[in-house]
């Protein structure tokens, strides 16, 4: 079929990806051939490569082109307080924030039991190890504030609770420069919740 | 006066057998005639279903689109209070995309608060007779218009409690990861049954007084929110952790909002038992009624009303009262019969002829 129909077999393809409909796929593949070939060759074989070229580190699970990621294999940073992100992008955002010198766990995954995604088939022990064997003292949970990824910090500081380190969240709240007005009664509720003393 | 809310144009593509629709209504009283099966009902529950994404026939989204269909749509004005806002939707089996104003809406209360509306249908009856989820939702579809967050708390519990209730299933169950779920159930349980209590008792006063005014002794009619919730947040989760044994016994969460009831009883009995044909409808109908009356309190504007196939649902007595009641209001009305005893009693109503799927002005 891709024979008779190179675009649309492209099209279905990029349509694949998060966030792109079937149109904004269309606007895709007639956009590469309009740029000429050497566009379309340098981004197949960028996008070919990346399998091969990154794989996850083999300490905290986030992508890197090497064994251990440039964060990991870092001197310069602490072992005492890990953190704990659900996907390499929440990883990179805490980071671009730079007040952050400990490591990272990346689990690439949370609790989600309606995906087939239950305590069994999470990811747990590979971050139990790790917590027990380094010099651990603090954990930070840094799973996004949606249903899943409550429930995933919840779950993970009953698991860690044994361990005796110190557990923390990550606050959540009114965003810096927002009015109070126009944040949302659920934030506005959960950050007068996670309120501090002054 | 209130400003009442009007749809001002209403065009509709594969919904149901509504092929290719357009409909401009008058600012007050519309009425759609045709004879039963030609798309009368279905019309009012595509208004309906732009302004709340929800059948008020209990219909999932395969069944609303059309036969041969790949997609349904529809674009819906709405004038009154400020601005006219325009409500655009799409939707498959699968999918659906509900935009107002041309973005997707940042909070629920914004969208269904500038679309609000009230349907009387024949199975009203079911308000009174049928199972809980009926009258759970007549309280739900007045605070998703007026209370900010309602919307959100509501889609946030039923994710929650679906995925408490798929690990309480499971071959081997772990209390660590069921219990992850409890504080999330307490924060947004406990917020909907207060929300839930606090109007159920606003429409109490409300349906008693509507009740007076189509005939039926209004003083007989109570209404209760029925919850083993508390409405404290912390004592929410503790009792959630008291029902962990009795939860996993039983497979789901016992406690909670989605397991809650509002009480109709007549005469201090239950409604359902002993209130007539006649007196269930008319207390369905004065329920309808409260729910208007509370939304324009609450909102400040007056919801359009949705009436469909009115000659069945009460005697020519009450039909009469009913209007006369409406009329005082000012709202804009969209009445569906087969009954020309109806038509005559909206001489001045905007007529339209709904057949085999199509609606023409008279």
């Amino acid at each position: 079929m891709s024979d008779d129909d190179p675009i649309g077999a492209a099209v279905k393809l990029l349509a694949r990806l998060p966030g792109v409909g079937e149109k904004s796929a269309r606007r895709m593949a007639y956009s590469l051939l309009a740029s000429g070939p050497q566009f379309a060759k340098a981004l197949g074989d960028a996008v070919a490569s990346l399998p091969e070229r990154v794989r996850k580190c083999s300490v905290c699970g986030t992508y890197t082109g090497r064994e251990t990621c440039n964060i990991c294999s870092d001197p310069q940073r602490t072992d005492d307080i890990l953190c704990v992100v659900a996907r390499p992008w929440e990883l990179d955002a805490l980071e671009r924030a730079g007040s952050f010198r400990g490591r990272y766990h990346v689990l690439h995954t949370l609790l989600d039991p309606l995906s087939g995604l239950g305590p069994e088939q999470f990811p747990l022990d590979p971050l139990l190890a790790r917590v027990e064997s380094a010099h651990t003292s603090e954990v930070i949970v840094a799973t996004p504030p949606t249903v899943e990824g409550e429930a995933t910090a919840l779950f993970l500081a009953e698991a860690l609770r044994p361990l005796g380190v110190k557990l923390s969240r990550i606050a959540s709240g009114v965003p810096h420069g927002g009015d109070l007005e126009f944040v949302d009664p659920i934030t506005l509720g959960r950050a007068l919740e996670g309120r501090r003393g002054l | 006066m209130t400003p009442a809310l009007r749809v001002a144009r209403l065009v509709v593509r594969g919904f149901r057998n509504l092929d290719a629709v357009s409909v401009e209504p008058d600012p007050r009283a519309n009425l759609f005639v045709g004879a039963n099966g030609q798309g009368k009902t279905s019309l009012l529950e595509a208004v309906d279903f732009v302004a709340t994404l929800r059948s008020f026939r209990g219909a999932t989204r395969s069944q609303l689109v059309g036969h041969g269909v790949a997609q349904a749509a529809a674009r819906m004005v709405v004038e009154g209070g400020d601005l006219a806002h325009e409500f655009r939707l799409t939707f498959d089996r699968k999918t659906r995309d509900a935009t107002m104003d041309g973005k997707r809406p940042e909070r629920a209360v914004h969208y269904y608060g500038a679309a609000a509306c009230v349907v009387f249908h024949p199975q009203d009856l079911d308000l009174v007779r049928g199972s809980p989820d009926l009258r759970r939702r007549l309280l739900d579809r007045v605070l998703v218009r007026v209370v900010d967050g309602y919307g959100e708390a509501l889609r946030s519990y039923a994710r929650a409690l679906k995925a408490r209730n798929a690990l309480l299933r499971g071959a081997t169950v772990d209390p660590r990861a069921v219990a992850a779920y409890d504080p999330m159930l307490a924060r947004f349980g406990s917020a909907i049954v207060r929300a839930r209590i606090g109007l159920t008792d606003e429409l109490l006063p409300a349906a008693r007084a509507a009740a007076d005014d189509i005939a039926l002794s209004g003083s007989e009619v109570s209404i209760a929110y029925r919850t083993k919730s508390p409405t404290d947040a912390g004592e929410y989760r503790e009792a959630l952790a008291r029902a962990y044994d009795t939860d996993r016994a039983r497979t789901l969460t016992t406690i909670g909002p989605h397991a809650d009831d509002v009480v109709i009883k007549w005469s201090g009995r239950l409604a359902r038992d002993v209130a007539s044909q006649g007196q269930t409808r008319a207390i369905a109908l004065a329920l309808r009624l409260a729910e208007l009356e509370v939304l324009e309190r609450r909102s400040g504007r007056l919801p359009w009303l949705l009436l469909d196939d009115v000659s069945s649902e009460l005697d020519r007595e009450r039909t009469a009262r009913l209007f006369a009641r409406i009329a005082a209001m000012e709202a804009q009305l969209w009445v569906t019969t087969t009954d020309p005893a109806v038509s005559a009693l909206l001489p001045d109503a905007k007529r339209f002829v709904v057949h085999a799927g199509t609606v023409n002005a008279q």
